[in-house]
């Protein structure tokens, strides 16, 4: 324990470890947290509201959620956040794409 | 079971689902705690071709509470990646796994642990590789050795483990099931009327999670990392030196199946579907309608579960199933007070003064965490039976793996550590006995099927085998 640093283990500055066939194997596919924008334990089943912007990475996946047609209330999932617009005309063609 | 299945919806998702939780001082290294959060109950360890693996979208959480207002102060996440090899067979492994970058292993796990001290998370170590399941003789044959090859070592002194390990826990769940039939005591049973031959006489309990495994994940902390003034707790009576612990799994909130080549799309934010502190809470204190709720709750609310800790259902049937068993029990339940022990126990910590030099208070915010006084040094004469055993380095101080929790619980719930809180209560004789029968005595730290706990990290027992299990 001689020399450790708290502040330096939970600012995460300790180096990957693990075994150099696996650190080969698996580049960068453990799942990036640095990216996500979430609070720890952002964990209420109601997320968070964000306004939709212009910073969605087109290359993730995007789940569009209608959830109240006469409001044009769309919840829009990408990545880990949690995005809410409301749009009357596209929800409207969101519910004409269905019949 | 202590948290295994404990709620509708978390039993159809095993992989996200907590069993057990614990959280002691090491005995194999004194200054720092081990935490382990066990997840994916009742595994067959014969349970090929896919055999069982931590869930690579569920986010995985151990949290810390330090300062005793409920909320997160640290937060140790872990996520998983599998890694399949060759798709073109149906085999886990195709040859004897002689180690963990073996080439005859196809389908490996890798883990990720970040840590979150009231800020965004920052990932400390990545690619650290799982051990394989243990298959048996042949695929397996080496698995102390692939297991301690998976105890990695982070900078500080910590250490890290996530993989499959022997169940820890023990309990006769199907006896506390069948309508609270425990073996030792059938013959005071009420039976229901029926007269069944077998429900006569005692009988020693029967291990319901003997020869199963579970998914581990341990890590060793120095005990400075989580005070929350990064001191060494070497003083009992300071608040500073309990923390609060639990563990919680999360999936994103949304999911499209079957989206591109069958494959399955998660996106949004992670929102918790698993949630454990104390065991047994969930499972048996909180009704059948609330047990979802509660586990997608945060512990600084669990004032609104107080009612059903303060008057536990099953404190009213025990008289029930036992008739004239537990008269004073009977009488206190009919008058109505709350039960305050359990509150102590469960939801704040005991205060100093009740349990001579003993205390883990973490202040009046009612939250289900286990609690661990970290300035109680480990000991090496342990009572199963934790403090109500004269063990103030076990449950409810933490808990170790060995402890009997399901025989503490049934005692504190049939009275006995009522007197702690109200002096002029006089336990019922039958609630200093009661138990499922699994432990000879309350040094016996070998429940049948739990006899390889091991001596140092990450302690809980080798996998049993698949060949092995169920024994021809």
């Amino acid at each position: 324990m001689e020399g450790f640093d708290r502040r330096k283990f939970l600012k995460g500055s300790s180096v990957a470890v693990g075994l150099a066939g696996a650190m080969t194997v698996v580049p960068g596919a453990i799942p990036a947290l640095a990216k996500s924008t979430q609070s720890p334990s952002a964990t209420t089943a109601s997320g968070h509201d964000e306004e939709v912007g212009d910073t969605v990475d087109t290359n993730e996946a995007v789940v569009a959620h209608l959830r109240d047609a006469k409001k044009g209330q769309i919840d829009l999932f990408v990545g880990t956040r949690h995005l809410t617009l409301e749009d009357k005309a596209l929800a409207n063609r969101i519910l004409s794409a269905t019949r | 079971m202590s948290s295994h299945r404990e709620a509708p919806e978390i039993s159809k998702d095993p992989v996200a689902d907590s069993t057990d939780l614990y959280a002691f001082v090491s005995t194999d290294q004194p200054d720092t705690v081990t935490l382990i959060a066990n997840y994916i109950p009742l595994e067959a360890p014969d349970g090929g071709p896919n055999f069982y693996e931590f869930g690579d979208d569920v986010l995985y959480e151990i949290h810390i509470d330090n300062d005793g207002d409920a909320d997160a102060d640290i937060t140790f996440q872990f996520q998983f990646q599998s890694v399949l090899n060759n798709p073109n067979t149906f085999l886990y492994n195709t040859g004897p796994i002689e180690s963990l970058d073996s080439p005859n292993w196809n389908k490996r796990q890798f883990f990720s642990v970040a840590v979150c001290e009231n800020g965004p998370p920052r990932q400390i170590a990545s690619g650290l590789a799982c051990p394989p399941c243990r298959i048996g003789p042949l695929s397996t044959h080496n698995y102390g050795d692939l297991a301690d090859a998976a105890v990695h070592e982070l900078d500080g002194g910590v250490k890290v483990f996530a993989g499959q390990r022997a169940e820890g826990f023990y309990v006769d769940l199907g006896a506390i099931f069948d309508l609270g039939d425990l073996r030792p005591f059938e013959q005071l049973h009420n039976t229901f009327g029926l007269s069944l031959p077998g429900l006569s006489k005692p009988a020693p309990g029967v291990n319901a999670t003997k020869n199963v495994n579970v998914h581990s994940i341990a890590i060793q902390v120095p005990s400075k990392f989580l005070t929350a003034n990064g001191m060494n707790p070497t003083d009992p009576t300071n608040p500073l030196s309990t923390i609060g612990i639990w563990t919680t799994a999360s999936r994103q909130q949304a999911q499209v199946r079957g989206a591109h080549n069958a494959s399955q799309v998660s996106a949004g934010p992670f929102v918790q579907v698993s949630r454990l502190g104390n065991p047994l809470v969930n499972e048996v204190l909180i009704p059948l309608g609330k047990k979802d709720y509660w586990n997608m709750q945060q512990p600084v609310g669990d004032s609104q579960f107080a009612t059903y800790v303060e008057n536990p259902e099953l404190a009213g049937l025990l008289n029930v199933l036992y008739p004239g068993v537990f008269p004073n029990l009977a009488a206190y339940v009919t008058s109505g007070q709350p039960r305050a022990d359990l509150a102590a126990i469960l939801l704040t910590g005991i205060p100093p003064g009740i349990v001579p030099g003993f205390q883990n208070f973490t202040g009046p915010t009612q939250a289900d965490f286990l609690r661990l006084n970290m300035a109680i040094p480990a000991t090496s004469k342990p009572s199963n039976l934790g403090l109500i055993g004269g063990d103030a380095a076990g449950f409810p101080n933490g808990r170790r793996v060995f402890d009997d929790v399901v025989t503490i619980e049934l005692r504190a719930i049939a009275g006995v550590t009522l007197p702690l809180v109200d002096k002029s209560y006089t336990p019922d004789g039958a609630a200093g006995e009661v138990t499922d029968g699994l432990t000879s005595s309350a040094t016996d730290t070998t429940a049948d099927g739990t006899e390889n706990y091991l001596s140092s990290f990450p302690f809980l027992g080798v996998p049993h085998s698949g060949f092995e299990n169920p024994a021809a």
